[in-house]
């Protein structure tokens, strides 16, 4: 007990849940400040009452609360710091006295008011300058920060149309492994382990190949390797080429046939210009 | 950094330096617990939703007054939340249940009874727990703490209202709370928010 008859056993349990005076209140604060022990039961007691709140059954606010609530964080975040406006001045009457004792030390009072202006004058001066500096400093940074925003723009339409390039990339080559076979081996039929080939499909559309043959016997100039494509009913001539001394060839096609229609790849031999119907042997054949 | 992971107090800090992210976090993670309460106090939808935001908005701006060695983040909300609650009720006078002293045990039983609903209802085992503690208090214990929690009567006003002996105030509401704070570890509950 104390002199306003307050007892802190009988207040702790209303200060825990928030339901005292005023008076009452700073009387706790007070006694909290020295009393460790009165702190820890409060705690206690507090634990108890915030679970009180828990009694009651949660709903669920609209979002129209949280967004009112965030507007006026953004708001206030947005509005300038009101200045200070200084008080006015109100005027005085003076008395007859105080008006002769102006006149007799306003001498000394002038120098030392002067000294004063002058004083504030140039720290006035010295701040206009400090001022003006940061200014300029918000002005080029205010610069900066619209050439940002005008470069971050400009990034993410060039991000955009860059995504949207991949994802027509990824759909072509997704489209090339499920529709087409885009690469080919072909091995040897008679034995040959050095002569092989290979067959790329190379463009998103589809209409441009490479054959590669490696290892292949070099052949007289009369004759040529030839490029058949192979269906269950028979086989579909492409074109010819040759190979160099070290028997390296390669063939550009510009116009591929749909090649989900086909089996495989064969390779003859036939006369220099190239067959209709195969009249020499296979020597290379590679299966999709 | 995931605002998710973050406890109230660390979220705190960061309103403290004017970040809305983590307001809108703790806005999200109470919400709905505030507005409960305030609805409890003031008894009216629209009221109620003027006092989420206007306590939250106090949070916001009043962030750096919050220190969490003086206790937990929801001691301090609910504080908040439950003032303006209360200031609001008694201007506007707008609370249609638990004023008239007169009709307390009829309130209380309804109070009950509301949470009986509120514990088929919910889903939050917490909180039915906490439910079954505050129904397990003896009535009396009960109508004290009733009405300072939620309609934030003092000692004196209670004591005036119900026609019982100040002494005896005192006593229910410490009663109370030690045997809620029982009840609840009893039952396993770490409130603990």
């Amino acid at each position: 007990m104390n002199a306003n008859n307050f007892n802190i056993e009988d207040l702790l349990p209303f200060y825990a849940m928030d339901a005292v005076t005023d008076e009452e209140r700073a009387f706790v604060d007070a006694y909290l400040e020295t009393h460790p022990a009165a702190r820890a039961e409060l705690a206690t007691l507090q634990t108890s009452a915030d679970a009180l709140a828990l009694t009651v059954e949660p709903l669920t606010p609209p979002d129209s609360v949280k967004a009112a609530l965030m507007g006026r964080v953004m708001e206030e975040r947005k509005a300038p710091k009101p200045d200070v406006a200084p008080a006015p001045a109100t005027p005085v009457r003076q008395s007859w006295f105080q008006q002769l004792r102006q006149s007799l030390v306003f001498p000394t009072v002038a120098v030392a008011a002067c000294a004063v202006a002058v004083f504030f004058g140039v720290r006035a001066q010295g701040l206009q300058s400090q001022l003006a500096a940061q200014q300029s400093e918000i002005v080029a940074l205010t610069t900066d920060n619209q050439r940002l925003s005008a470069e971050t723009a400009s990034l993410l339409v060039q991000t955009k149309a860059l995504e949207a390039q991949l994802d027509e990339q990824a759909n072509a080559l997704l489209m090339a492994r499920t529709t087409e076979p885009s690469f080919l081996e072909l091995a040897s039929t008679v034995g040959d382990a050095d002569a092989a080939g290979q067959f790329w499909n190379a463009s998103d559309e589809q209409d441009t190949a490479v054959l590669l043959l490696t290892g292949m016997p070099v052949l007289d100039a009369s004759l040529a390797y030839q490029l058949w494509y192979v269906d269950a009913e028979g086989v579909i001539a492409s074109e010819v080429l040759t190979v160099d001394d070290t028997g390296r060839g390669v063939l550009v096609l510009n116009e591929v046939a749909d090649l989900t229609q086909f089996t495989g790849l064969a390779i003859t031999i036939e006369p220099a210009g190239g067959s209709i119907d195969p009249t020499g042997d296979v020597v290379l054949l590679g299966t999709f | 950094m995931d605002l998710s992971q973050q406890s109230d107090e660390a979220l705190m800090l960061a309103v403290t330096n004017k970040r809305e992210s983590a307001l809108s976090e703790l806005y999200d993670r109470h919400a709905a617990t505030v507005l409960g309460v305030v609805y409890r106090i003031v008894g009216d939808r629209a009221v109620a939703e003027e006092v989420l935001q206007e306590a939250f908005w106090r949070i916001w701006n009043n962030a750096d007054k919050f220190d969490s060695t003086q206790g937990k983040f929801t001691t301090w909300m609910f504080s908040i939340a439950r003032r303006h609650a209360i200031d609001v009720y008694r201007k506007q006078q707008v609370r249609p249940q638990l004023a008239d002293s007169a009709n307390q045990d009829d309130q209380l039983a309804q109070v009950a009874d509301e949470m009986n609903v509120s514990q088929t209802a919910s889903s939050n085992i917490e909180a039915d727990q906490i439910r079954n503690a505050v129904a397990a208090l003896p009535t009396d214990q009960r109508q004290v703490l009733e009405m300072a929690y939620f309609q934030g009567k003092t000692r004196r006003e209670i004591a005036k209202e119900t026609n019982i002996p100040l002494g005896t105030i005192h006593t229910r509401a410490r009663l109370g709370l030690q045997r809620l704070q029982k009840l609840l570890v009893e039952q396993g509950v770490s409130y603990e928010r």
